[in-house]
């Protein structure tokens, strides 16, 4: 556990780390043995005893395991033979080509030579350099490359930080990022670590002078590996024949897919993306979506799969949690009623129609203010050239930008309600963080939006239908038992926690799949 | 030009607004009347009839929305606006209560692919049995025009193409442009231009038409991995569009069962999705002539040993790596036979090419065709002692239909519509994932002379379909029921 990088909180058993040389540069030769060695001691029944000369040792390791990849009924020793023979994670068609390339050899230094002469191409076609390898075996692994490197904290990084320190506290958990070069996985950083799991926190000073570990890979074998982001774009070909081909179970949190079913509203590079990571998430145990609705995506991308013969993942829902920090519900400002629309000002969000809505309420002589929370979108000109307009004449709205959450928290308290017509959302999260604060939400009438009004403080509209957005906003500006009434339902929304979520999450998706609970 | 394009298309959009009725003297005056509190349908309208162009969503919405605020005028402004790019060269027309089939491709281009063949035979039996109006779309895509009856009979393969090059814009004096309105539209092939999709999406939601299209697979969305890289987000578009249509009419089952799948999360966004069915396509196989059986025998059979025949392009998902695999399997145990791949090269076959040339190095009886004809391929269907279709995803096997009618057996995978196909016998089924499994079947039926004899034998009782069933049923569901549906009939 020399490189071993996470922060000392809870029992960390990982089943079985191989040893790893010292921390120099390893010459290409002692790196090759080293791995081989690696995925001897898993491989191999009894691995053969140690030769000091790191070239001989090679040799003996390689024909040992060229041997167990070649008897073996499944791909598993294959795709490790090769993970280790050149020190990166191999595609599909690698694993596939290697299998029947073995297959026809005539005997087993005419197999050695051909991994050899695989290795020497793969090596000095990628320009791969020589690392080291540590194999974990049996547990738990979750992929956060991007929340490890990243400090952006929107949606998708909230939910994996969340996650990942809560089964930290209860779990033996292996976070995960990508190496430089997208060839495998890595074990992160002290200062990463933390970046996951006390994002936010302050950091101790010591904390930036421990020394970082070295590049070596960090290769899962019969493992659960955790998507609990979307894996970067260049890893999705090797994650995905890990999926397919390695034997451990990868699983994954799904968000939603409006890349794809909404490719009109968003950049076009985004479906290629998005296409990439379902190459992985075809080869998938589970996924556990984070509403019905977002469930009922994924379910329909896995039954689409039988037409090639494919069992696809099964698909749960797990419904996320929405947690805000306590204030005080402060009595309304005086002056005009506000109406706040939180949400980056991505085409789905609608915000041309609120902005069109609240126009018209305004040209009728409804006095309100309108506040917009929420970063810059993709396209952003219609909406600037919209509340330019508004603006220049003198309507009272206000565009915050991105804000703390405290400050959103507190301006959605003191808001009169929120208005939040999605067109498409795999959780509203602005919808419970309203309802939360104890504020009513005008909201889409279809998928999570729906789910999370169910539990009371909404008014559901057509979001495709601005005429009805504008009635109904009309309504709670100019109806105020409507609105005490709906108060009175906001105040009683009682929040799923991030604790419920995460012990739901390891249920659905890591007890499941291995079958029996793992943890002593 | 823009004031004699402004006299011409106001009268058309006042008619097409007005419906039966006489027109009142100022047409302006008229229109402005019939756009007071426009809705989205009625914007599109009028932004495409004056404009010349097929508007975008966003545009619908912000100038409907912006018309709402200030008056009918804006919408005006508006279409004028893009008049003044367009030029006011088309004469436009709108295609109120017509039946429009969007043949952009076919028009254009003879790629001679499966769709293609698909998009031609059926067009050749609508434009015989029913009154039709063939589109092509401007070289900018920003509108469909109607075709002209040289163009239609060069895009049927009646003609040979003779006023323009292929893949050249054919001189269209002016051209007209159509507006679907209150009509019917159907897609019958593939659309991957941005441009295109972005200005269907309104057509289909705004247009008040009944709109229909033949879903072929959705591959670049469940197979990414054996795409190009710049289809699928191309392919994304056409599904958003698609998301508005009445009608999907898939060629298979299986890639019914795709696009169902598809249906199931689009519905997450609210939306009912198309009524889908699927309506398999037809083989009709054509007799060889004894010439080009003479000539293919020559050329490709090798005396005394059994030809093993596979069809289509060396893209990965036809894993025709396997069938090399497996067939050296069976070289090496001593079974006699030659191999023959016919097809393109493609996106990713350099594997392949590169497998290929090694076995023939060592002395393999394998050869690749590129580019045969027709004629000869349907003699090597003839020829062949049985055909392997391994791939792991197609909307539709249509190397393995085709082999199957001309009374030759085929191996192909155990599920999807290369299964559908080998239901009705004359066909084994393997795991196309599973070397072992395709070679076992290979050998099976070059060393099993009974069950070689059983399965051509099967090959003669399945059922016949043929394209004016295809074409009948699919009219039928795309159009007929299509517009009776919608009458709630």
């Amino acid at each position: 556990m020399a490189s071993d990088g996470t922060v000392a909180r809870g029992p960390r058993p990982v089943a079985r780390v191989t040893a790893v040389a010292a921390r120099r540069e390893p010459t290409a030769v002692a790196a090759l043995a080293q791995r081989l060695r690696a995925a001897g001691d898993v491989l191999l029944v009894e691995s053969p005893a140690v030769d000091p000369d790191p070239a001989r040792d090679a040799a003996q390791l390689l024909s040992a395991l060229v041997g167990c990849a070649r008897d073996s009924a499944t791909a598993g020793p294959t795709w490790l033979l090769l993970t280790a023979v050149t020190g990166a994670y191999p595609t599909a068609d690698d694993v596939v080509g290697l299998r029947r390339a073995l297959e026809l050899t005539h005997d087993a230094t005419d197999a050695e030579l051909m991994v050899m002469d695989h290795m020497a191409a793969t090596v000095s076609a990628d320009g791969l350099p020589p690392v080291q390898i540590e194999i974990l075996e049996g547990g738990v692994v979750v992929d956060v490359d991007f929340s490890a490197q990243n400090d952006k904290q929107t949606g998708i990084q909230r939910v994996t930080r969340r996650v990942c320190a809560l089964w930290d506290a209860d779990h033996s958990t292996t976070l995960l990022a990508w190496s430089a070069d997208h060839n495998g996985h890595r074990r992160l950083t002290r200062r990463e670590t933390l970046r996951v799991l006390r994002h936010g926190m302050p950091v101790e000073p010591d904390d930036h002078l421990m020394p970082e570990p070295t590049s070596l890979l960090c290769v899962p074998w019969r493992c659960t590996v955790v998507l609990t982001e979307v894996p970067p774009e260049p890893a999705a070909a090797v994650l995905a024949a890990l999926a397919e081909f390695s034997g451990s179970d990868v699983v994954a949190i799904g968000y939603d897919a409006i890349p794809v079913t909404s490719a009109e509203l968003r950049p076009v590079v985004d479906a290629g993306v998005f296409v990439k990571y379902l190459t992985v998430l075809k080869h998938a145990r589970r996924i556990a979506g984070i509403s019905a609705s977002s469930a009922s995506e994924f379910r329909g991308f896995s039954e689409a799969l039988a037409a090639q013969g494919l069992p696809g993942p099964s698909v749960v829902e797990v419904m996320l949690a929405t947690q805000i920090a306590p204030g005080t519900g402060s009595a309304p400002v005086s002056g005009l009623p506000r109406v706040l629309c939180i949400g980056s000002h991505e085409l789905h969000k609608n915000h041309l129609a609120v902005l069109h809505c609240a126009e018209m309420l305004w040209r009728s002589g409804l006095e309100f203010e309108l506040h917009f929370v929420g970063g810059d979108g993709w396209d952003m000109s219609d909406f600037r050239s919209r509340t330019d307009a508004l603006r220049s004449q003198g309507r009272p709205l206000v565009d915050h930008g991105r804000l703390p959450d405290d400050d959103m928290w507190r301006l959605c308290r003191d808001a009169s309600f929120t208005v939040f017509p999605s067109l498409h959302e795999g959780f509203g999260l602005p919808v419970s963080e309203s309802l939360a604060c104890g504020t009513p939400v005008i909201t889409t009438d279809y998928g999570s939006t729906r789910e999370i009004a169910a539990a009371g403080g909404c008014v559901l509209v057509d979001p495709r239908d601005d005429a009805a957005l504008e009635a109904q906003m009309r309504r709670l500006l100019t109806n105020p038992e409507d609105l005490a009434r709906l108060r009175a339902e906001a105040r009683a929304y009682e929040p799923k926690t991030w604790s419920a979520y995460a012990s739901e999450l390891w249920e659905a998706l890591v007890t499941t799949t291995v079958g029996a609970a793992d943890e002593a | 030009m823009m004031d004699r394009a402004l006299g011409e298309r106001l009268p058309v959009l006042a008619a097409a607004l007005r419906g039966p009725g006489t027109a009142s003297g100022d047409a302006r005056a008229e229109v402005l009347t019939l756009l007071t509190g426009a809705d989205d349908d009625v914007t599109w309208l009028a932004l495409a009839v004056i404009s010349g162009q097929l508007p975008t969503t966003a545009t619908v919405q912000r100038v409907r929305r912006a018309a709402q605020l200030d008056g009918p005028e804006v919408i005006l402004k508006a279409a004028l606006e893009a008049l003044r790019i367009e030029g006011g060269r088309a004469e436009v027309q709108v295609a109120s209560g017509a039946v429009v089939i969007d043949i952009e491709h076919l028009s254009r281009t003879s790629l001679g692919t499966g769709i293609q063949r698909v998009t031609r035979e059926t067009l050749k039996r609508w434009a015989k049995d029913h009154e039709i109006t063939a589109a092509g779309w401007l070289t900018d895509h920003t509108a469909m025009r109607r075709l002209t009856e040289p163009e239609l009979s060069v895009a049927l393969g009646h003609t040979k193409a003779v006023l323009a090059p292929v893949g050249m814009a054919p001189a269209v004096r002016r051209p007209q442009v159509i507006v679907p309105w209150e009509s019917t539209y159907v897609l019958p092939e593939v659309v991957l231009e941005p441009g295109r999709t972005r200005r269907l999406e309104p057509l289909f939601r705004f247009s008040r038409s009944r709109t229909a299209a033949i879903g072929f697979d959705t591959v670049p969305l469940t197979s990414a991995e054996t795409s190009a890289a710049d289809v699928p987000p191309h392919f994304a578009l056409e599904l958003a569009a698609i998301r508005h249509v009445d009608r999907v009419a898939t060629i298979s089952e299986a890639a019914g069962t795709e696009y169902l799948g598809w249906r199931t999360m689009v519905r997450s966004m609210g939306l009912a999705g198309p009524d889908i069915a699927a309506i398999s396509l037809p083989v009709e196989a054509a007799e060889p002539s004894p010439a080009a059986l003479a000539e293919a025998s020559c050329r490709y059979v090798v005396p005394t040993i059994p030809m093993v025949l596979c069809v289509g392009s060396h893209e990965p998902r036809k894993n025709h790596l396997a069938v090399l695999h497996a067939a050296e399997l069976l070289w090496r145990s001593g079974v006699e036979f030659s191999l023959l791949f016919v097809g393109g090269n493609a996106w990713k076959s350099e594997g392949f090419t590169q497998r290929l040339a090694e076995l023939r190095a060592s002395g393999r009886p394998v050869e690749s065709v590129l580019g045969l004809s027709d004629r000869l391929l349907w003699a090597l269907y003839s020829l062949a002692h049985c055909t392997v279709f391994p791939s792991v995803n197609e909307g539709f096997g249509l190397p393995v239909a085709e082999s199957l009618a001309s009374g030759t057996p085929a191996i192909t995978s155990q599920f999807g519509s290369m299964l559908e196909i080998a239901c009705d016998g004359g066909a084994l089924t393997v795991d196309p994932r599973d070397d072992h499994s395709l070679a076992a079947a290979l050998r099976s039926l070059l060393t099993d002379r009974a069950l070689h004899e059983r399965l051509v034998l099967e090959t003669r009782s399945r059922p016949q379909r043929t394209w004016d069933q295809y074409a009948a049923e699919t009219w039928d569901y795309l159009v007929d029921q299509n517009v009776s549906a919608a009458a709630g009939l």
